[in-house]
């Protein structure tokens, strides 16, 4: 009788060994076709120990969407504030004040909501902020002096920023006063807006912006006012 | 029949996983069933002939004893869920579209880096500045580094594969604002057995000082923006500053990674005092690297 046979053909164990190395296997080339991703807050981690900086611990997550807005996020250290950008790969090293709070613009666009529609706003973050603080302004003036489509330019915009408490952060958007109108100042105001990041981190010698930062009690009584610049460190791509 | 039926449930009564019991019941039925066709051939009645094919078939308890033993549901489950989990693995990787990234990956990874390799002690380039008008630009090789050391930091073992100092010197014939000017390069290997996260050398800050005290500046310090006009799709120009590409600055670039190790390539332009320069302190993140760059001359 083939009782060889028979056993030879039914011993699983090898085939079930290989089945899970192949698909162990595949598994890894995926990910490592994907350029190994981890979970969100392993992927902070892992941007920092790449760029050799100390580890942070993240206050601020914003989570991305597929249109546009990146997932980003706020780490803060002895010295620095990190801001990440998970889809760029970007990390941003800004000082942190020592007795005061420190404000930094995340690095991407986030999303806000007017009536139905959603628009993407340059945001800003601050941390330290007094622990009695029941709401947040930042007051910013950008301006441009130039040309837009052949036509000069002079723009000057004050915008005031109401901040939402986030956990330990503070977190402010640009919500835009011109839309839909079609005019130079709406053209000035986008260019800023979009910019916002690029200008503040990139090319941070030209015009940056100094802001108010005022924090207030639960009863409207001003907890402190702080006038202050971005203080950049560093970055690379 | 009955004999066959009672020697197949004694032969498989020990095969705990249900799956393989119908199976193998079928396939020893099957062997009884062609010895049975044989006897009948030699001319035995149908009971004789299935009396001497079970008697063939041997001691049904041994053969569970054994059957039991392979057929342990353990590895029979197992097996099963390991089909099942690599046609679905299979199928998510060809739905995701991960084959060809992952493949293109795998062959840059197995194709490595190429050696770096020392330029020339002599080079000669012809570089034409105007239409028609050409200088001559001798660049020699003055010290040269191999294979430093630099041991560990941040998680990584650091070293220097190929470093080297040139000079630049330019013909007569040159435009006044080419001057002559020297360059120190410097490739700088970080390996780490963690391939997942390789050192990201385009995105780690440095800081670049010598033996002199000298701190050298980022050839983006020296780079100013100027802002131009928005155009209906050209949004905005920004322009070089003072920057003309001979001050002393430096400028770290990316080398293409292997799979356990990265390279960024620190180039310094215009060392000041390159006779002095005894050692070189990189700091990259947070960690500081000592470059040893006593000796190398070249004869």
């Amino acid at each position: 009788m083939k009782k060889g046979k028979i056993l030879e053909r039914r011993s699983y164990r090898l085939r079930c060994l290989r089945n899970w190395a192949l698909a162990a296997l595949v598994l890894f080339l995926m990910w490592m076709g994907a350029g190994y991703p981890l979970p969100r807050s392993m992927e902070f981690q892992r941007m920092e120990r790449q760029r050799l900086l100390h580890p942070s611990q993240i206050l601020l997550e914003v989570e991305g969407g597929r249109s546009g807005d990146d997932d980003l996020a706020l780490g803060v250290t002895e010295d620095h504030v990190h801001t990440f950008n998970l889809d760029l790969n970007r990390l941003i090293v800004w000082e942190r004040q020592e007795d005061r709070p420190t404000l930094v613009p995340l690095p991407g666009e986030t999303r806000y909501m007017e009536g139905w529609n959603s628009y993407l706003a340059s945001s800003l973050a601050a941390v330290d902020a007094p622990a009695e603080a029941a709401a947040a302004t930042v007051t910013i003036e950008l301006t441009y002096n130039g040309v837009i489509n052949d036509r000069p330019v002079d723009w000057a915009e004050t915008y005031v920023l109401e901040g939402e408490q986030r956990g330990d952060c503070w977190f402010f958007q640009f919500i835009r006063h011109h839309a839909g109108e079609g005019s130079l100042e709406e053209e000035a105001e986008d260019y800023w807006l979009a910019s916002l990041t690029s200008r503040l981190t990139y090319y941070p010698t030209e015009d940056l912006p100094s802001y108010t930062l005022e924090f207030f009690d639960s009863e409207g009584e001003s907890l402190g006012r702080y006038e202050d610049t971005f203080r950049l460190v560093g970055w690379r791509e | 029949m009955r004999r066959t039926y009672w020697w197949l449930y004694a032969a498989t009564k020990k095969i705990r996983f249900s799956m393989d019991r119908e199976r193998v019941w079928q396939e020893l039925e099957g062997h009884i069933q062609e010895r049975m066709e044989a006897g009948e051939e030699r001319g035995l009645s149908r009971d004789e002939a299935e009396k001497a094919a079970v008697a063939a078939m041997g001691d049904p308890e041994a053969l569970a004893e054994e059957l039991g033993r392979l057929h342990a549901p353990y590895w029979g489950w197992l097996w099963r869920v390991s089909q099942w989990a690599l046609g679905l693995v299979l199928v998510w990787s060809l739905l995701a579209g991960a084959w060809p990234r992952a493949l293109e990956d795998l062959w840059g990874y197995l194709e490595g880096v190429s050696e770096v390799e020392l330029p020339p002690v002599v080079e000669t380039s012809r570089v034409e500045y105007e239409e028609g008008k050409f200088y001559e630009t001798t660049s020699r090789l003055v010290r040269a580094w191999q294979d430093l050391e630099l041991g560990e930091a941040g998680g990584y073992r650091w070293s220097v594969p190929v470093a080297y100092l040139r000079c630049h010197t330019q013909s007569e014939d040159a435009p006044a604002d080419v001057p002559d000017y020297n360059t120190l390069t410097i490739y700088l290997a970080a390996e780490s057995c963690r391939f997942w996260e390789r050192w990201e050398a385009g995105g780690t800050l440095f800081t670049v000082t010598d033996n002199t005290g000298y701190a050298y500046p980022d050839w983006e310090e020296t780079y100013t923006p100027r802002r131009g006009s928005i155009g209906a799709s050209d949004y905005i120009a920004y322009s070089f500053g003072p920057y003309t590409g001979y001050e002393t600055c430096f400028s770290a670039t990316y080398r293409v990674p292997d799979f356990f190790s990265a390279e960024g390539v620190l180039e310094i332009t215009s060392v000041p005092h390159p006779e002095a320069l005894e050692w070189l302190e990189v700091t990259v993140g947070g960690e500081r690297l000592r470059i040893d760059l006593r000796g190398g001359e070249v004869q």
